[in-house]
């Protein structure tokens, strides 16, 4: 076990690092715009990836590549790896390469004094240029780990892709993964060591195939899917524990005189507790039963993804750590608990925590921006989360 | 054919850190010129790329320097605040006035730049790259004889609702290109003589005369085949490059000035013995509540003696040479 002494001259050291950040400012800059401007829709990340891996081998990460799943992974090798028990921890730093914006908008970003523009800049195009910007901050902050640094931008982070990417690497890699650390764009301060229970599903309508579409009195699919969103509307929520349903996207139909022969609508129910999640989806899947049996229409239920909650105690020194080094650089940290790539570092059982590297604004919009101020602050505590880890401070 | 075979490249043939070599043992210095109007979008994110890929990683470029010609917006602050030198172009050989145009920025870097060679990025530019660069420094660093790079693309062009991926150039296919089959053959080799990203030896530079506007990449062209032949060009192939479309009645300026500087080659070099004197007006026509109506342009397509001319270039250069002999 590494001394309390070490971690206190870490927090000491660690306000001078955004600052010296900033002054290579320009290298993560550069790998946001040159990131974001490459359309990378869940599924469809491969530009991207090819980018990323040509990029990681320029900046100086070694066994650069990309996985079947077309995941980029790459190691930065460490000043002193040790072996056997003296070994240094291995953290793997994790930014999920897709985006949730769709391939075809304009994806050019523009820089700005005090921000950062552009189609998912912050989700996650600034986690990814973390990533590709590191070797830099670390020869420019003299910071020499010890062990080495595993990275993965791991494609299907969001939304159906159920984070497939990095659940497939951490099945198959041959290194031992000691820590993990999820990079997200935004927000910054935020500091969740816990995953919510999660189920995302769809459900689909689809009118009878008899139906004549342009008689009048037909209904098509759209009011079928009505009922069964009022009935999941009408769920009673516990307030303890914390427990929600949101319906994500409704789709169906197009813009003619003719009824939509089919609908869907997304879903996602989150719960501090799996029990309540699981209950939720059951009486879901009750009220799609009942709509199908009463309507001449077919209502079916898939279930796209799924998360079972857990995480660490506040106490477990990587978040008490992290904690403390988010004060030391003026942050306030949010406990807030996630349901991304966190989640696969709890299934196998890895320590793991996830950081935003900025403030964002507008995310989700085509005025999505992250700020360049708070960005050196992130990096900075990126840093020093490692640099803890790497020490054994974590352990 | 085979100037199409030797002179021409693709920027992945080309490795920064080994053009860094080349350029030290060549003893050359680089500036890079971004003449600007109106680009607080881009610049920003072009000064960024550059300073940080071919300043910091690469000492690729000695100077990166914004040249603007009065932008209302805030390009000037952006570039500024990324780290370029920005300077108005009003304010350059001020006793030579100041024209409106990109040719005028272009002829006035020649002066307050300092770099063997200068190479000249748009800042329009949405898909931005080390590659703009580097791809055109690549044939001058390898090839002595080579002074004048220019780039070609696939260029998609921005519209509503997405990219559209084939297209742009189309004033140089429906004009420039037929007017170089019929008067200059060889320089139909040339893929997109109006691209506007080049590097070029000052020393070649120097001599060229500047149309204020769009007539520039057009007639140096015809200038640089004219004075040292096909052997002085060549041009790299930058993959994409994303811009904002123009709207037909731009292009139908931008052709009129164009066509104003192309005749006046070919009667000056003597290729057309008689030719009228040229109107400037350029007539287009608008659709306002239901009506057409005519809108005239006055265009004149002024254009900018060789900077070797100029008394204050001659005197600048001089000081320079003779405090680098004093070291």
């Amino acid at each position: 076990m590494a001394a309390q002494g070490g971690f206190e001259e870490l927090l000491g050291r660690v306000t001078t690092y955004p600052a010296r950040v900033e002054a290579l400012g320009g290298s993560l800059l550069t790998n946001l715009a040159m990131v974001a401007e490459i359309p990378a829709p869940t599924f469809h990340e491969s530009a991207r990836a090819q980018f990323l891996r040509d990029r990681l081998t320029e900046v100086g990460y070694q066994s650069c590549h990309i996985d079947a799943q077309g995941n980029v992974a790459a190691l930065l090798p460490g000043s002193d790896e040790g072996t056997g028990e003296d070994a240094a921890p291995t953290p793997l730093l994790v930014a999920h390469l897709d985006t949730p914006a769709a391939g075809d908008l304009d994806h050019t970003v523009s820089l700005a004094p005090e921000s950062a523009h552009g189609v998912a800049v912050a989700d996650n195009a600034l986690g990814v240029a973390a990533l590709a910007s590191l070797p830099a901050v670390l020869e420019e902050l003299d910071v020499q780990p010890p062990g080495q640094i595993a990275v993965l931008a791991s494609t299907g982070g969001l939304g159906d892709g159920d984070i497939r990417g990095l659940r497939f690497f951490l099945a198959h890699t041959d290194l031992a993964i000691d820590f993990g650390i999820c990079v997200e764009g935004v927000q910054l301060g935020r500091l969740s060591h816990g995953s919510v229970g999660m189920i995302r599903g769809a459900i689909t309508c689809r009118a009878p195939a008899d139906e004549q579409p342009t008689a009048f009195g037909s209904a098509g699919a759209i009011p079928t899917l009505n009922e069964v969103i009022d009935g999941i509307l009408a769920l009673p929520m516990p307030a303890r524990p914390k427990t929600s349903v949101v319906l994500s996207q409704v789709r169906g139909g197009s813009p003619s005189i003719r009824p939509a022969a089919s609908a869907t609508v997304h879903f996602v129910v989150r719960s501090e507790a799996g029990r309540q999640v699981t209950s939720l989806v059951r009486r879901i899947n009750e009220i799609v039963a009942e709509v199908d049996a009463a309507s001449a229409a077919t209502v079916e239920l898939n279930i796209v993804g799924r998360r079972q909650p857990g995480g660490l105690p506040f106490d477990h020194p990587l978040v008490a750590r992290t904690h403390r080094i988010m004060r030391r650089l003026e942050l306030q940290p949010h406990l807030t608990p996630s349901t991304s790539e966190l989640a696969a570092f709890i299934s196998e059982g890895v320590p793991a925590i996830t950081l935003g590297m900025s403030f964002g604004h507008d995310v989700g919009t085509d005025k999505e921006r992250v700020s360049i101020d708070a960005m050196y602050t992130g990096v900075a505590q990126l840093v020093a989360v490692i640099e803890a880890i790497e020490a054994g401070y974590c352990r | 054919m085979s100037w199409l075979r030797t002179n021409t490249f693709h920027h992945g043939q080309f490795d920064p850190a080994r053009l860094v070599e080349a350029k030290r043992e060549q003893g050359l210095s680089v500036s890079l010129c971004i003449p600007t109007l109106n680009e607080e979008r881009t610049v920003g994110k072009e000064v960024v790329i550059f300073i940080d890929e071919l300043m910091r990683r690469h000492q690729l470029l000695d100077e990166i320097a914004v040249i603007d010609s009065g932008s209302a917006d805030r390009t000037r602050e952006v570039a500024a605040a990324f780290g370029a030198d920005v300077y108005s172009a009003a304010d350059i050989l001020p006793a030579h006035g100041d024209n409106p145009g990109k040719g005028e920025n272009l002829w006035k870097a020649i002066y307050q730049l300092r770099g063997d060679v200068i190479v000249y990025v748009d800042a329009d530019i949405k898909n931005i790259h080390p590659r703009f660069v580097y791809g055109l420094l690549g044939p001058l660093l390898q090839d002595p004889e080579v002074g004048y790079v220019k780039a070609f693309y696939d260029r998609p062009l921005a519209e509503a609702g997405g990219t559209r991926p084939s297209g742009g150039g189309r004033v140089t296919e429906i004009l420039v290109r037929p007017l170089f089959s019929l008067f200059f053959p060889e320089l139909t080799a040339i893929v997109q003589p109006l691209s506007g990203e080049y590097a070029v030896r000052r020393s070649l530079l120097e001599r060229l005369p500047f149309p204020i506007c769009y007539g520039v990449e057009t007639s140096h062209i015809i200038d640089v085949y004219h004075m040292a032949g096909m052997a002085a060009f060549a041009q790299t192939d930058l993959d994409r490059r994303v811009h904002t479309n123009q709207p037909t009645p731009a292009l139908g300026r931008m052709a009129f000035r164009i066509l104003q500087t192309f005749l006046k080659r070919v009667r000056s070099l003597g290729i057309v013995q008689e030719l009228p004197d040229l109107g400037t007006l350029l007539r287009q026509f608008q659709v306002s509540d239901g009506r057409y109506e005519q809108v005239d342009w006055q265009i004149t397509e002024l254009e900018r003696p060789p900077m070797i001319e100029v008394a204050e270039y001659q005197t600048l250069r001089a000081a320079l040479r003779a405090a680098a002999a004093t070291g």
